[in-house]
């Protein structure tokens, strides 16, 4: 009895997926197939199989591109806010989770109100702020304007990122903490050996998120970034739009050549996504 | 907990691979970078100053960068272009570079806009450099129109409160105009036409005439009469509803309603508002008209998806790039409705880009040097025809020099148009209702009779914010 | 890192009443995780929240000078405003002050449909896909693709799917459905907009929900389920009984997160259909851009927008957290 059940289950849990599974291939598809067409076809017809293969227009997006090098510009500024996120905000999540000192938890609801403030009248005060720190104009050298459009979406992932890292080491059990601290450890010790190497699911979800949001970041960057060579991905992709018509299949070929790489880091975190989960269902 | 350790471990192995990798590959373009922005402040300042100019027209990016490639043959500057776009990425950029003093040597402005960026000091005044042989190469209505601040702009800015360039003087200039156009152009599809049985070679000399063409297109051959990108609030209110409010009520009424010394309930008026709406009660429109934008709109009617476009100078050669054949497009001004005070409407161009030396330049002698080759005929000529844009300079009509598209487009244009001795000043306010009310019209929420009292309301409660009609 | 200061945190307080510096120091200790990303804020935050705050009183272009330190605001391109800006988009101006009220009312029901509809559909399929065996890792994979692909392309998609002739009104044909489509567009119809965008917003916001679901359903204990069995109880029983409240926490997590998201983001409706049509799909976000970046050039309105919208946004966050935290304590 509980048998049949559990295999209706199963295959209505397979149904599900499969639906929805679609449901979000489909738009993906539709930009594979949209760089593959001819701008006129993109407009006019409902296929996801081209007509005609048209290669040539990826060929040619790639071409003008000069992709490694803003390719390259564009991965260290995602790696130094990825990098910047876990380390700051982990250490801040499990200060709030895991110890005690005046004023946590009124520092952390401030925190978590920040999240709500908006964002989209601080550009120019930002801006100002970086001048006077000279982190941005004609003067300022590459780490510096860098390290400028960095800390800016460092510290807008903050209230979130606290917010996952902190929910997440207080459900850890508190026995992980005392045992390690009848061997004598301390809390920085208790961190980096015991608490860091547990929080890989949520390393993996904060980085994955702000891996994405970096990587396509559009109006911080081309307002920081005034030379053309410092450019990233996103920014001198823009540079394809020379005809007067919106070339849509130029603009899926490039944005299929700027997703990719994140694509990439996506499916080589995934693995430890689930081993980390993994990790956790054992432990659970 | 071996496990977990472990997986901590290659995490940051993966994490620490591409930041080594990063790391390597940045060291190959920071010199470059670090030497190319001090090298014109430090060393080579007086031999060869480089420049920079902005725009938000990524497809004018080679149109520019041809005429700046002629620049530097001929006086050894360099001037490199780049473009930020969409609008609002280009109007915050220029927010934050004004704040950060960044701006560019030369920087691309919307036409008559400029006052606030002048008036903040942001801006080299180019009043006294501006002589006549340069002011001659424009074409009329442009430079003079809303390069140089008119009286009229002034009375306006003076009485207003929220105005933020009251210490700007009449006739103070600060830029030049160098791309110019005009919208009012109705496209039609001749083959559309025929298959109607209607004479494809025949514009239409009224609106009502017009309405009914589109009425024979729908019955005849099922398809819908007209398109434009109704999406974007301003396309049905400058396009379409202007022209004809000129027309219908003539300059002086124009004037008297917009800066409201008369009202949007004037018969004359109240007509142009029926016939806007009728084209919905009669089902003209292309299906999905409010989410459809300039662009699509042009793309649709391309494809044969409705007999009418409306749209303006840029649209022709948008046509044409989407396969369109000129042989196959009618064109004519939007016409006027039947018993209007003006028969015909004259098209003339308007300034749409201007460029600025700005006051961050450190070379602005050079920069105005450039704008000023920029906004020669030959150089202009270059431009349009690279890029397929109209210039805003007297350009020789020759279809060699600028394509034979462009030319047939300057010479329907005509010297003189109603708008260009045109004192109305549009307020916000009014307009943001207006806007909403003819898309309303579409979405069957309002009558025109209602749509006129709710814009006088406002136009009048505007200009009463501000000290009283303008007279 | 000094370990000396490290404190010990639960460690039993062993003389109250009398407590040096030192032992005061050590017992705040844990102060020093908080500090990096305090100071991170303190430097790139703290200022511009202020000065977002502070120019909401003024009217101000954007090219003039403002800034609070030094305070400056040169006229006429600055003006001291007081309250007018509020006031003009609250009730002063009836232009503003109704696409505001408008503007908000669909940020509301957006802040409720789209947030009940990403855990109406993230929870199914995360249960489901905690149930599939060898699946898994794939079905994961392409559930999470639109995290990934998000963007203008695929908002273009979007609105192709939902044109006159697009592929919803097509596969309506197909069902023999014809009655049902939206002829005029499903972002084209006043009637139809809003409903077509917010599904796109939990199409959108399901695989990060479904992610976050997913591994709280891994830390679920197998044992409870089969104690469950074992008294009798169904599996709509255990669902309610089990895994929805053990989920809560991340619950709230996906509710707070899809509000602030919903109500402050623009980016979807600004690239789909601009507000329209005829201002039926207008946020409040939306406006604040459209001051800030538009031709208007409107900063301090922009901000003082903003700052209701905060207050409205932190309230809504903050009587969540009282409404789930009381239930999760019960």
């Amino acid at each position: 009895m509980s048998n049949i059940k559990g295999t209706i289950g199963t295959v209505i849990s397979y149904i599900v997926l499969t639906f929805y599974a679609l449901l979000s291939l489909y738009p993906f598809l539709w930009m594979i197939s949209s760089a593959l067409k001819s701008n006129q076809e993109v407009l006019s017809s409902h296929s996801l199989i081209p007509n005609e293969f048209r290669f040539d227009i990826i060929l040619n997006t790639w071409n003008q591109l000069d992709f490694f090098r803003y390719f390259v510009n564009s991965v260290i500024i995602t790696v130094f806010v990825v990098l910047g996120i876990v380390l700051i905000y982990a250490m801040a999540g499990f200060g709030f989770a895991r110890t005690k000192f005046i004023g946590s938890n009124v520092l952390f609801m401030a925190f978590l109100g920040l999240l709500f403030v908006p964002g989209v009248t601080v550009l120019v005060p930002l801006v100002q702020l970086l001048k006077s720190l000279g982190l941005i104009g004609r003067d300022a050298t590459l780490p510096q304007t860098y390290f400028g459009l960095i800390m800016p979406i460092i510290n807008g992932a903050g209230p979130f990122s606290i917010f996952l890292f902190r929910n997440y080491f207080s459900s850890l059990p508190s026995e992980l903490h005392d045992a390690a601290r009848v061997d004598g450890a301390t809390n920085w010790g208790v961190f980096f050996r015991i608490f860091m190497p547990l929080a890989t699911p949520v390393i993996a979800t904060v980085g994955i998120l702000n891996i994405i949001g970096t990587w396509n970041a559009y109006m911080w960057p081309s307002i920081v970034l005034n030379n053309p060579d410092w450019f990233t991905l996103p920014l001198k992709l823009k540079d394809l739009d020379l005809q007067i018509v919106v070339q849509w299949n130029v603009r899926m070929a490039a944005s299929l050549i700027t997703i990719t790489p994140v694509i990439i880091a996506f499916l080589v975190l995934q693995r430890y996504y689930i081993r980390g989960l993994t990790a956790g269902a054992v432990r659970g | 907990m071996n496990v977990p350790r472990r997986v901590l471990g290659q995490l940051s192995l993966a994490l620490l691979i591409p930041m080594l990798a990063t790391a390597c590959g940045a060291a190959t373009p920071a010199p470059q970078a670090t030497t190319a922005p001090a090298a014109p402040a430090a060393t080579a300042v007086p031999a060869k100053p480089e420049l920079t100019m902005w725009t938000w027209k990524v497809f004018h990016v080679p149109g520019l960068e041809a005429v700046a490639k002629n620049f530097e043959a001929k006086e050894g500057i360099k001037v490199k272009i780049t473009a930020f776009n969409p609008d609002e990425v280009y109007r915050t950029k220029i927010t934050t570079a004004a704040q950060s003093g960044d701006l560019p040597d030369i920087l691309s402005y919307w036409a008559g806009g400029q006052w606030e960026l002048a008036a903040t000091d942001q801006l080299v005044e180019l009043t006294s450099q501006v002589d006549p042989a340069w002011k001659g190469n424009f074409l009329a209505g442009t430079y003079e129109k809303s390069s140089v601040l008119t009286q009229a702009v002034f009375d306006t800015c003076q009485k207003d409160p929220k105005c933020t360039y009251k210490n700007l003087k009449v006739g103070q200039s600060f830029s030049v105009p160098y791309l110019a156009g005009q919208a009012f152009f109705v496209y039609a599809n001749k083959e559309l036409l025929t298959k109607a049985g209607l004479d494809p070679n025949k514009a239409p000399a009224t609106a009502d005439e017009w309405m009914e063409m589109m009425k024979t297109v729908k019955a005849k051959t099922g398809t819908p009469g007209l398109v434009t990108g109704v999406q974007n609030p301003d396309v049905s209110a400058f396009w379409l509803f202007n022209p004809l409010l000129m027309t219908s009520c003539g300059p002086e009424k124009y004037d008297a309603i917009y800066n409201g010394n008369s009202t949007f309930s004037d018969p004359c008026a109240l007509k142009v508002f029926n016939w806007m709406n009728d084209l919905q009660t009669n089902d003209l429109w292309m299906p999905n008209i409010l989410q459809t934008n300039i662009d699509p709109a042009d793309v649709a009617f391309s494809q044969g998806k409705a007999a009418f476009d409306i749209g303006g100078t840029y649209t022709l050669g948008f046509l044409v790039s989407q396969g369109m054949k000129p042989e196959n497009l009618l064109s004519f001004a939007v016409p006027p409705l039947k018993g209007a005070t003006l028969d015909k409407l004259q098209v003339s161009a308007f300034a749409l880009i201007d460029a600025a030396v700005t006051k961050n330049s450190k070379h602005p002698s050079e920069a105005t040097k450039f704008i000023q080759f920029l906004t020669t005929p030959e150089q202009m000529a270059i431009f349009a025809k690279t890029v397929g844009d109209f210039p805003a300079v007297k350009v020789a009509l020759d279809p060699e020099k600028i394509g034979p598209v462009l030319v047939g487009l300057m010479s329907a244009f005509s010297d003189k148009s109603p708008f260009d001795t045109s004192k109305a000043q549009t307020l916000d306010e009014p307009k943001k209702v207006l806007e909403l009310g003819l898309q309303q019209f579409i979405t069957k929420e309002i009558k025109p009779d209602d749509l006129v009292k709710k814009i006088d309301a406002a136009n009048k409660a505007a200009w009463d914010a501000r000290g009283g009609p303008l007279k | 890192m000094g370990q000396a200061q490290a404190g010990v945190i639960s460690r039993p307080p062993n003389n109250k009443r009398r407590k040096t510096l030192i032992q005061h120091l050590r017992d705040n200790a844990g102060i020093l995780f908080v500090l990096p990303a305090v100071i991170t804020f303190l430097i790139f935050g703290l200022y511009t929240v202020i000065y977002s705050i502070v120019l909401s009183f003024f009217r101000w272009n954007g090219f003039g000078k403002f800034s609070i330190l030094p305070f400056a605001c040169d006229p006429p391109a600055c003006q001291f405003a007081g309250l007018d800006n509020f006031a003009y988009f609250l009730y002063k101006e009836p232009t503003m002050s109704g696409y505001f009220w408008q503007a908000l009312q669909h940020n509301l029901i957006m802040a409720v449909v789209v947030t009940v509809g990403i855990v109406l559909v993230a929870l199914p399929i995360a249960i489901a896909l905690n149930r599939a065996g060898r699946g898994q890792t794939v079905y994961r994979l392409l559930i999470m693709l639109p995290m990934v692909t998000a963007g203008i392309a695929v908002f273009y998609v979007w609105s192709f799917i939902y044109e006159p002739d697009g592929l919803l009104n097509s596969v309506l044909e197909t069902l023999g459905l014809g009655f049902a489509q939206a002829k005029q567009g499903w972002l084209g119809q006043p009637d139809t907009a809003l409903p077509a965008l917010m599904v796109v917003m939990i199409w959108g916001g399901v695989p990060s929900a479904t992610i976050l679901y997913l591994a709280g359903l891994q830390t679920i204990d197998k044992d409870l389920y089969e104690a469950s069995v074992i008294d009798g109880a169904n599996a709509w029983q255990q669902l309610w009984q089990i895994t929805w409240p053990l989920l809560l926490p991340v619950t709230v997590v996906i509710i707070i997160t899809t509000i602030n998201s919903v109500l402050q983001g623009y980016e979807m409706v600004y690239l789909m259909t601009y507000g329209g049509p005829a201002g039926h799909t207008e946020v409040v976000g939306l406006q604040i851009f459209k001051y800030g970046f538009g031709d208007q050039r409107q900063l301090g309105m922009a901000s003082a927008t903003s700052w209701a919208l905060f207050v409205l946004v932190f309230a809504v966050a903050v009587v969540n957290l009282r409404l789930f935290r009381s239930r999760t304590e019960v």
